[in-house]
């Protein structure tokens, strides 16, 4: 460029290289929106207050330390890049020459810096948003494993976190299906109910606070939207319940990676699923706290100083409590999800969150990439269990879904971890008996599962709970009490405890009652009696409650969008080109529209909608016919970029500028002829 | 390796045996029942280990080798973490300022300091690390840390007591090994607890104590049946003479070099004092021996506080206190020093192996009428004494004819009506001691083949030859009652035959849920009950095997 030496940063940016300008926007994404008009309101924005902050929060600690030094140098005159670049490394050492100098280049392709090498001037909004950088770390922080572990470790590590993980999603939600929490006013979970589904789940505060924010970031549980509402397992939750571990694992994963909580960070005052804790800067953060394990090599490690230290040399000014703590959780969620296993990332996981960056057509293929790799980490299920006559039962591993959803309801678990302890109790039998089973299937079941004989004592508590369970039935509809026995009933009208239920003998085997029945069941099991419900017809009315679904809401719509698209950056550039050769040039106020129309027949707005899709995917231009506010239809050439939302951004031949159009008000499409796109 | 921080051990695993050895030091055996044993991890057991020399190292080293899975990072972090945190505060002697709290690191110090409890037993404040004890305040002081969580290694030493020479007849008896290591266990370790089943012999742990001690001793013991028989054993196994030992209870107040008091007499109340604590001072004692330590009532424990110079040691069968405790004895009487299950000490021979057996009657159905009509209050003792008990009782006493038989109840009129139906005496608490001690004698003689009782024989009464237990009625659901219980017909015999202990239980009332809490301890160690219906044996479908 055999140019004078530019006068403003104006001036520089209208002699740089398209491609230079598409650069630019590239990593200053906020100057597209909406597209400036021409290089001199570009200009204008780029040294903006907001729009430079927002630069300088994505630059590391060595390009604000060169910033920082560059508008010292030419606070009165210009400075030479020399000058810059060796009074920056002065402080750092002759080693940080080069990487001086490869940052000065970046700020001046920033357009924080302007000018020719020989003579650089910060822009300077800069200068008091950078007069406090302290000078760097040198050398930088670099990723160092922080123990180096076997890979096969990792993996099967990490597997088994994974399948904890799905069961106790399977649990909770196993758990909330028969008895959903209300949705409090404010929209979360009640603080009681969190403290329950911790304690059924053994757990502790972060780790049940993980499993249900991540249940529900799946669509597996959600807000049923009753009168009083409750938050229920959805239609959702059956489907995935029906697929292989490692797709409702890879769900799960990709439900939390966009999740815009910190789903660990709670404590028992923490009110779980409520929107009030959402920041949308989590996703983006706790991606960069994964992407840093990934770059990690194989098997190592990295500890969260590690990790703090290499992001505050990144990204010097997000540094934060945000920061802080989405590191501390990312690290406990992905060990608890089964994405690092022993602190390094897993295979499963690398592959994982490398198909969720690629295009979406290879995601299929990667999906079962990550299956094989997690399948062949987990060690085989264990579908057998040792029974005691201490009345434990004891999978001495990973349960299969099966024998673990049975145990669950004929014992309750007593402790768990790779292997679960339940205990088997009169009340887990009676529950048993309650949901339907008789005691020669309880007895069926449990002879079949267990690999060592079934102790004695084991037996008779069965056969005693089970000839106890039901003698005594309760009528729901007329608020009755009957019973063949007339003893126990006499027992029940003289028992004290039952007075309040207002009992009073109708027949020698039948007491009516002014309580409903669900309380006369609670009072006279309190009392030690042992009642069924009974249903009209006279057969005992199975009272485990049917589990409850709601409908799923519907999927948010995937946002792996890049960062910047090309066609939006291209398209932006023409346009400022051209606006600022009409602003420099000034050229005629009239637009000269097409020279040759084409008859454009009028489409449904569904055909139109394909068109326009068809012409993004394939980058071609093509004509639109559009009612202006006034009623009158131009013809115009436009080169479609975005679709969304009903609106479609396009580049304007005519104008020569990125612009709106609504699609409900164009009357048609057509595509170019080959001339007319070479013109 | 389990989330609430349990081990489960797979008993048939080739290399149990092995773990067993090595997770013992820091793992509390919780349950040991036929396939799979438990055993948790607890601040109070990680610090056992720590007082006993080995390091979080050690132990992590040990549960990542025999785990079968991969333990959680977060497990092992906690792990090394509690361990560490015994030893930073040591109560020692210094050269000058004489009993002082000394910080390895002096802002655990800040912290103690600033707590409530902790400020008021310190002194001045000699440096950053060091702060001065009041002697007194000692146990106290100790007691408060482990609260907090900072448990402090007493270095301080004891006072070496009165010496007064005792030893044992060697030429006449050897120690069982696992005595003499349990002894010796406990005087390495300065002071402690001895955890050992009943009928192995605790007796003589505190005997070789003695003998290690070589100093005045004072032995509390649960009652003066007990105390009796601690006098006979010691005067068997050593060498004091009737002469040296002195009885404190009741009906005697000796203080001899050594002295066997009662926790009945030490805590009995006057005017809102203890009066007979002060045995505690009446002498320069060397070694206080506390027997049935889980049973030690509270003012004994306050007491304990404040002799905390004097080397204390702790014998019981089971660390299970029914109030949790389990922090008090730690600070104040020591940590574990010895411990051995039931299962074990029986394959070795020294104890009897049991058949455990519940037998359940039915109530009649007027007599389910009264029940269901009884008030909440009045129902165990409508159900544990159910005449039903008395015939299958009779029968069971028929089926041991060659045997001698304990019948132990709660329900003094359940047990006189016993005693009348199978023409045995009856001891109460309400039996004089002589009296006490002379049917005993009869019993063991084989004059009376078949005695009553009620819970005061539940502890220390030495009847060797018991082979059988009817257990008609207990104490509610009191676990350790049942151990005991057991633990009187475990004594090996001279013919090697196994012992029964049958608990008879009321079908469908609170009599059989008790007995379900009552057994679970001993299910947990290993013994396994079975249960035969009262019908069965009246039928003659069963026999004593």
């Amino acid at each position: 460029m055999a140019m004078a030496a530019p006068r403003s940063l104006a001036d520089d940016l209208r002699q740089r290289e398209p491609e230079s300008l598409g650069r630019l926007l590239r990593r200053r994404p906020d100057l597209l929106h909406p597209v400036p008009t021409d290089l001199t309101a570009l200009t204008t924005r780029a040294t903006t207050g907001p729009s430079i902050a927002r630069c300088l929060d994505s630059l590391d600690a060595l390009h604000l330390h060169v910033l920082r030094v560059a508008t010292t140098l030419t606070a009165h005159d210009a400075a030479s890049a020399e000058a810059i670049v060796g009074e920056a490394a002065e402080t750092l050492g002759p080693d940080a020459i080069d990487d001086c100098m490869l940052a000065l280049t970046d700020l001046v392709e920033a357009a924080l810096i302007w000018g020719t090498p020989h003579q650089l001037r910060a822009v300077h909004a800069v200068r008091d948003q950078v007069a406090a950088v302290p000078v760097p770390r040198w050398p930088r922080a670099t990723l160092r494993a922080s123990e180096q572990h076997d890979l096969s470790d990792v993996d099967e590590r990490a597997a088994l976190s994974a399948r904890a993980a799905l069961a106790q999603v399977r649990d909770l939600l196993d758990d909330w299906s028969a008895d959903p929490p209300s949705i409090l006013r404010s929209g979360g979970l009640s603080l009681r109910d969190f403290a329950s589904a911790t304690r059924a789940l053994h757990s502790d505060w972060r780790r049940a606070s993980l499993t249900i924010e991540v249940a529900h970031a799946a669509r597996l549980v959600a807000d049923d939207h009753e009168e009083s509402p409750h938050w229920v397992p959805t239609d959702h939750y059956d489907v995935w319940l029906s697929r292989p571990p490692a797709e409702q694992w890879i769900e799960l994963v990709t439900a939390w990676l966009g999740l815009n909580r910190l789903a660990s960070l709670a404590d028992e005052k923490t009110q779980v699923l409520s929107t009030d804790r959402d920041r949308r800067a989590i996703p983006v953060l706790r991606r960069q706290v994964l992407d840093l394990l990934c770059a990690a090599p194989s098997g190592a490690s990295l500890s969260l100083e590690q990790i703090i230290e290499i992001l505050d040399d990144r990204q010097p000014r997000r540094a934060g409590d945000l920061r802080a703590l989405t590191v501390d959780a990312t690290l406990l969620e992905a060990t608890e999800l089964g994405l690092t296993g022993a602190g390094a990332m897993s295979t499963a996981g690398r592959l994982l969150l490398a198909s969720l960056t690629g295009p979406p057509a290879d995601r299929r293929l990667s999906a079962a990439e990550v299956a094989t790799a997690l399948n062949a980490a987990l060690p085989d299920d264990i579908d057998h269990v040792l029974i005691q006559a201490d009345l434990t039962i004891i999978a001495p591993g990973p349960l299969a879904a099966s024998p673990s959803r049975t145990l669950r309801l004929l014992a309750d678990v007593e402790s768990r971890g790779h292997a679960t302890v339940f205990r088997i109790s009169e009340g887990s039998i009676r529950r048993a008996l309650d949901a339907g089973w008789d005691a020669a299937a309880i007895h069926a079941v449990l002879a079949d599962i267990s690999s060592t004989p079934v102790p004695q004592p084991l037996t008779y508590l069965i056969d005693d709970t089970a000839r106890r369970h039901g003698t005594v039935r309760v009528g729901n509809a007329l608020g009755y009490i009957r019973c063949d026995n007339p003893e126990t009933l006499s027992a029940a009208v003289a028992d004290r405890r039952l007075r309040s239920l207002g009992l009073s003998r109708l027949a020698d085997t039948v007491i009516i009652s002014q309580s409903p029945a669900a309380e006369l069941i609670e009072e006279l099991r309190a009392a030690g009696y042992a009642p069924a419900a009974e249903s009209p017809d006279g057969d005992i009315v199975i009272r485990r409650p049917e589990d409850r679904r709601t409908a799923a809401p519907r999927a948010g719509t995937v946002t792996t969008r890049r960062m910047t698209e090309d066609a939006l950056v291209d398209a932006a550039v023409r346009s400022l080109l051209a606006g600022d050769r009409a602003a420099t040039e000034q050229r005629g106020a009239t637009v000269v529209g097409p020279a040759s129309k084409v008859d454009l027949p009028s489409l449904s707005s569904a055909a139109i909608l394909t068109a326009l899709r068809t012409a993004i995917a394939d980058n071609r231009p093509l004509w639109i016919g559009y009612a202006d506010t006034d009623g009158s239809v131009t013809q115009q050439i436009v080169d479609p970029i975005r679709l969304a939302g009903g609106v479609l951004t396009a580049f304007d031949h005519r104008t020569e500028q990125v612009r709106s159009f609504s699609v409900a008000r164009a009357t048609g499409v057509a595509p170019l002829t080959t001339d007319e796109t070479d013109g | 390796m389990q989330s609430d921080k349990t081990l489960l051990l797979e008993v048939d695993h080739a290399q149990a045996t092995e773990c067993r050895k090595a997770i013992a030091p820091f793992a509390e055996l919780e349950r040991a029942p036929e396939h799979i044993h438990t055993y948790r991890l607890t601040p109070l057991g990680l610090w056992n280990a720590r007082a006993a020399g080995h390091d979080a190292e050690q132990v992590i080293d040990t549960l990542l080798r025999y785990s079968r899975y991969p333990v959680p990072h977060a497990l092992l972090v906690d792990v090394a973490e509690t361990m560490a945190r015994y030893g930073r505060l040591q109560v020692s002697n210094h050269p000058v300022h004489g009993l002082v709290l000394q910080a390895i690191d002096p802002s655990v110090l800040e912290e103690v300091l600033r707590s409530k409890k902790v400020a008021p037993l310190l002194g001045a404040r000699v440096d950053d690390s060091t702060v001065i004890v009041h002697p007194s305040e000692r146990g106290h002081l100790k007691q408060a840390l482990v609260k907090l969580g900072w448990p402090a290694e007493d270095v301080a030493g004891y006072v070496d007591g009165e010496r007064h020479a005792i030893g044992l007849q060697a030429e006449l008896w050897q120690p069982r090994p696992y005595q003499t290591e349990a002894a010796e266990g406990f005087w390495h370790g300065g002071s402690g607890v001895v955890v050992l089943p009943c009928g192995a012999g605790k007796t003589i742990v505190g005997a070789a104590a003695m003998a290690l001690a070589q100093a005045t001793t004072l032995i509390l013991v649960t009652n003066t049946v007990a105390a009796r028989q601690w006098r006979d054993e010691l005067l068997r196994r050593t060498t004091l003479t009737a002469d040296e030992i002195g009885e404190y209870s009741g009906a005697k107040k000796e203080i001899r070099p050594v002295t066997i008091a009662t926790y009945q007499v030490m805590t009995t109340k006057r005017q809102g004092i203890y009066p007979h604590l002060e045995v505690f001072d009446s002498r320069d004692w060397g070694l206080i021996i506390y027997d049935e330590v889980h049973l030690l009532p509270a003012p004994i424990f306050r007491f304990t506080a404040d002799i905390q110079s004097r080397r204390r040691l702790g014998l019981t069968a089971t660390l299970v206190r029914e109030d949790g405790r389990e922090g008090d004895v730690f600070s104040l009487i020591g940590p574990k020093r010895y411990d051995a299950p039931w299962k074990d000490i029986e394959a070795q021979g020294y104890i009897a192996p049991a058949d455990c057996i519940e037998v359940r009657v039915t109530l009649p159905d007027s007599d389910r009428m009264t029940y269901a009509m009884a008030e909440p209050e009045d129902r165990y003792r409508l159900s544990a004494s159910a005449p039903e008990k008395l015939r299958i009782t009779e029968e069971i006493v028929r089926r041991h004819v060659d045997d001698r038989v304990l019948v132990i109840g709660q329900y003094l009129d359940q047990l006189a009506e016993l005693g009348e139906h199978l023409d045995a005496p009856v001891i109460t608490g309400a039996t004089p001691v002589r009296e006490r001690e002379r049917l005993f004698a009869a019993f063991r003689d084989g004059d009376v083949r078949v005695l009553v009782v009620s819970k005061v024989a539940n502890f220390s009464v030495d009847l060797p030859e018991a082979g059988v237990a009817i257990q008609v009625s207990g104490t509610f659901g009191s676990r350790q009652e049942e151990a005991q219980r057991l633990g009187r017909v475990l004594r090996p015999k001279e013919d090697g035959r196994a012992a029964h202990f049958y608990s008879v239980v009321t079908r469908d009332t609170v009599d059989a849920d008790f007995a379900q809490h009552r057994q679970r301890f001993l299910a947990e160690q290993g013994y396994s009950y079975r249960i035969i219906d009262a019908e069965d044996i009246h039928a003659g479908k069963w026999e004593v095997s």
